[in-house]
């Protein structure tokens, strides 16, 4: 499923004191296929623009009888989410939204019951025993836990790493389409941020066509995605592949954004007169490096 | 009351000779929570000196909340004892040391406790009963050294992490406490709100003196500390300078934890045969490798 928006606005509180543009004209196209970043500080507007994703957010003319579109398009596959018409259940089935510390949501008395509440309820009519085991088995194993160690224990009894999985489980488990994750390595320890991030290539694999994460973590990003978007005060400054977007270094610490450690020392390093060009990932930072190696050392 | 079982506070540091004033002591602590917990801390022995930054660097549940906590007696030990500038602390002595020893935790949204920032910042100073035109200094110093003076009226559901957080620490500085403790107070902020908070807290440590103990995920925020500690199963296993820790970065892994990217940048260097030196700043990097190509 393809999305695709133009000429995107939000506001909060509209037509009160507290009115705030959270979204400002946003046009955005994100590929099926893609592992795609969002980044921007804090109240840029990427939490605002995620949560339409889904229609956790609805546009005025999709809510309101005789309310224009006004060119706006927001269209999520076949899904016109500025419709009326609109079937938004079915649409938040094919858009899983993992949430930040999705942790903090977990609530049954057991990591079945847990992972089973989404499924059952987004089901059209309610569904047999056997299906919405086999639903919630494929999806705790997915997120590589051991489905008969953990089906019956408490979410609570878990670690902080292995909480995150369960709440994971508990959205893939209609099997969406797209995924789309709130900082989702946020507050693990360093090791279990890698394990978040290889989870997500695998479900992408597997499971889920497209994955967007939002993330103020510079080095996953140019780490995992293939596209990313720049927000900042509610536009979208920029769309592109991390390999070049890090180039713009200058541009992004005026953002009050970071960029990854390998563009810190390739700007160093150009500074002392040795040109890197990489794509900004550890690995190929290193072989560049290495490249260029003299016979000095 | 058993006489004699209290140190005295100025002991003789060997390392140097000087008098140093040990500003946290945990003596042979053991603690669990409880038969059914898996976790468990045995005879733990571990100081701070006074004016030290130290970071506590562990996977999680490896203890590091646990050994903040016993720090103010929000939990107890079940055998040995916890002392702070000398005194161990019991029940009787609970409270005066809870004023030397300030816990900032890690969710900016749920430490306030009123909805403007200089009613938080008093909370704390007017719970210890000082008059109110103490609590009005405290305030402005407390502010002050955060930096958010401006924000002395605002509200604090308006405030961005980094500045709920910067009030946070605000609210334990009216209470002057000589150490201060962080637990992963930075974890739920953007990049410039960690930054907001590392500089803060260096500063206090800097020029209050103040002993801190920041409990951490980020290894870069370690590269800060004078002396960085690893926890595994309730158990201090490394001890050192930060950068002494980043070059046992094989122990590190068997402990959990990574090394901060830019040690590991360094470790692939080397293993692709370039002999760069441990750097733990881009600059130095930069310099090390910049010698190495032609």
């Amino acid at each position: 499923m393809r999305i695709v928006a133009e000429h995107l606005s939000y506001v909060y509180n509209a037509r009160s004191p507290f009115a705030t543009k959270a979204l400002d004209d946003v046009s955005l196209t994100i590929e099926e296929g893609e592992f795609f970043g969002i980044i921007g500080h804090t109240g840029s507007g990427k939490s605002t623009f995620v949560q339409h994703l889904n229609g956790l957010l609805r546009l005025p003319s999709s809510l309101k009888r005789r309310k224009k579109k006004d060119g706006v398009v927001l269209t999520v596959g076949e899904f016109d989410l500025t419709s009326k018409k609109t079937d938004f259940r079915a649409l938040r089935r094919h858009v899983g939204m993992v949430f930040q510390y999705p942790e903090n949501q977990l609530f049954a008395e057991t990591v079945f019951e847990d992972v089973a509440f989404g499924y059952k309820n987004f089901a059209d009519k309610k569904p047999e025993r056997d299906e919405v085991e086999r639903a919630v088995r494929e999806a705790i194993t997915a997120v590589g836990l051991d489905y008969g160690a953990v089906k019956d224990m408490s979410p609570f009894d878990l670690s902080g790493g292995q909480k995150r999985r369960v709440a994971i489980a508990g959205v893939i488990v209609t099997s969406p389409e797209i995924l789309v994750l709130d900082e989702p390595a946020a507050g693990l320890d360093p090791l279990g941020k890698r394990e978040v991030m290889a989870l997500l290539h695998k479900l992408k694999e597997s499971k889920c066509k497209t994955v967007i994460v939002v993330s103020h973590d510079m080095d996953e990003i140019a780490e995992n995605c293939t596209n990313v978007a720049v927000f900042s005060d509610g536009k979208v400054k920029d769309v592109l592949p991390p390999a070049e977007l890090f180039k713009r270094t200058e541009e992004l610490f005026s953002l009050g954004l970071d960029v990854p450690l390998t563009a810190k020392l390739t700007l160093a390093l150009k500074q002392r007169g040795v040109e890197i060009d990489c794509d900004y990932t550890m690995e190929d930072f290193v072989a560049k490096v290495l490249a260029k190696r003299g016979n000095v050392c | 009351m058993k006489i004699g079982t209290v140190l005295h506070p100025r002991c003789y540091n060997r390392d140097n000779g000087s008098m140093m004033t040990k500003a946290l002591e945990y003596r042979d602590v053991t603690f669990s929570y409880g038969e059914e917990s898996a976790f468990r801390m045995e005879h733990l022995n571990f100081s701070v000196e006074e004016g030290e930054f130290v970071a506590v660097l562990g996977h999680n549940g490896s203890g590091k909340s646990t050994l903040a906590r016993l720090a103010n007696g929000l939990l107890t030990p079940d055998r040995g004892a916890v002392a702070v500038f000398g005194a161990t602390l019991t029940q009787k002595n609970l409270f005066e040391i809870r004023k030397q020893v300030g816990i900032v935790f890690q969710n900016p949204d749920s430490q306030a406790v009123a909805s403007i920032v200089e009613d938080d910042v008093a909370f704390g100073a007017e719970n210890v009963g000082l008059k109110r035109e103490e609590i009005g200094k405290r305030i402005d110093f407390a502010l002050r050294a955060v930096g958010m003076e401006e924000f002395r009226t605002a509200t604090i559901s308006r405030l961005s992490g980094g500045q709920k957080q910067r009030v946070s620490i605000a609210g334990v500085l009216a209470l002057k406490p000589k150490i201060m403790i962080l637990d992963e107070s930075t974890a739920m902020l953007d990049p410039r709100g960690r930054r907001e908070i590392v500089e803060v807290v260096k500063n206090l440590n800097e020029k209050e003196g103040i002993t801190v103990l920041m409990i951490t995920h980020f290894m870069e925020e370690a590269l800060l500390c004078s002396r960085a500690v690893v926890m595994n199963r309730g158990e201090i296993v490394m001890q050192d300078t930060p950068e002494g820790i980043f070059r046992r970065g094989e122990e590190l892994l068997t402990y959990n934890l990574a090394l901060p990217r830019i040690g590991e940048i360094c470790n692939r260097l080397r293993a692709g045969g370039m002999q760069v030196r441990d750097s733990l700043d881009v600059n130095t990097l930069a310099e090390e490798i910049s010698k190495c190509v032609s």
